[in-house]
């Protein structure tokens, strides 16, 4: 039997958020978890990082989603990308993180990585049974 | 040995489609049960049964609240 999902990515772990992150070059700020979020208040944060241009972000867990949201004060936002494109691209690599590392550990092997013009990304993973 | 095989397509807008191959009976839920707890919502779900060739969907995200029921 195969079977074939669509799962809507939410970031549901610390670990394969903070390496998306980090893949994209941006640096988690561990001395400061506050962040000047809606209004100007100022909010504790699981996840705090500074973006080039001193745009404050976070990501504080969200009991209601069950997820990372995020946080930040888009008054301030002056980073080079509007902030959906920002989310729109951590999540899509919080994805990719979060399959690598989960596949990794269930023993799969990837055999085929692929970015699409579509600005996808593409992955195969096998396996093989004894 | 069979091989069994993962296929995934990772939207920009962070959306997954993801196609499991090679798993026998419902084992091929529980493959990537795990993965997909940790990924987020999985709003479709199409098994495809090679034995019979069925197609079975579930959209897990509609629920079925919409009844017209008339007395």
């Amino acid at each position: 039997m195969s079977h074939f999902s669509t799962i809507k990515t939410q970031l549901k772990e610390a670990e394969p958020l903070i390496k998306a992150l980090n893949h994209f070059g941006y640096s988690i700020n561990q001395e400061d978890k506050f962040v000047k979020g809606y209004k100007g208040q100022f909010t504790a944060v699981d996840i705090s990082m500074n973006l080039p241009g001193d745009t404050q972000v976070g990501f504080k867990w969200d009991n209601n989603s069950n997820a990372y949201e995020l946080v930040t004060d888009l008054d301030l936002w002056k980073f080079e990308i509007p902030v959906e494109r920002f989310i729109s691209k951590v999540t899509q690599m919080y994805a990719y993180q979060t399959i690598v590392s989960k596949t990794q550990e269930d023993g799969y092997q990837i055999v085929e990585q692929k970015n699409k013009n579509d600005g996808s990304i593409e992955l195969v993973l096998t396996k093989w049974e004894n | 040995m069979p091989q069994k095989t993962l296929r995934f397509k990772i939207h920009q807008d962070g959306r997954v489609e993801e196609t499991v191959e090679g798993f026998i009976g419902n084992s091929c839920n529980e493959a990537t049960k795990n993965l997909e707890n940790a990924l987020g919502k999985v709003t479709v779900m199409n098994k495809t049964s090679d034995a019979f060739l069925s197609n079975q969907s579930e959209n897990l995200t509609q629920l079925n609240n919409e009844s017209n029921v008339t007395f």
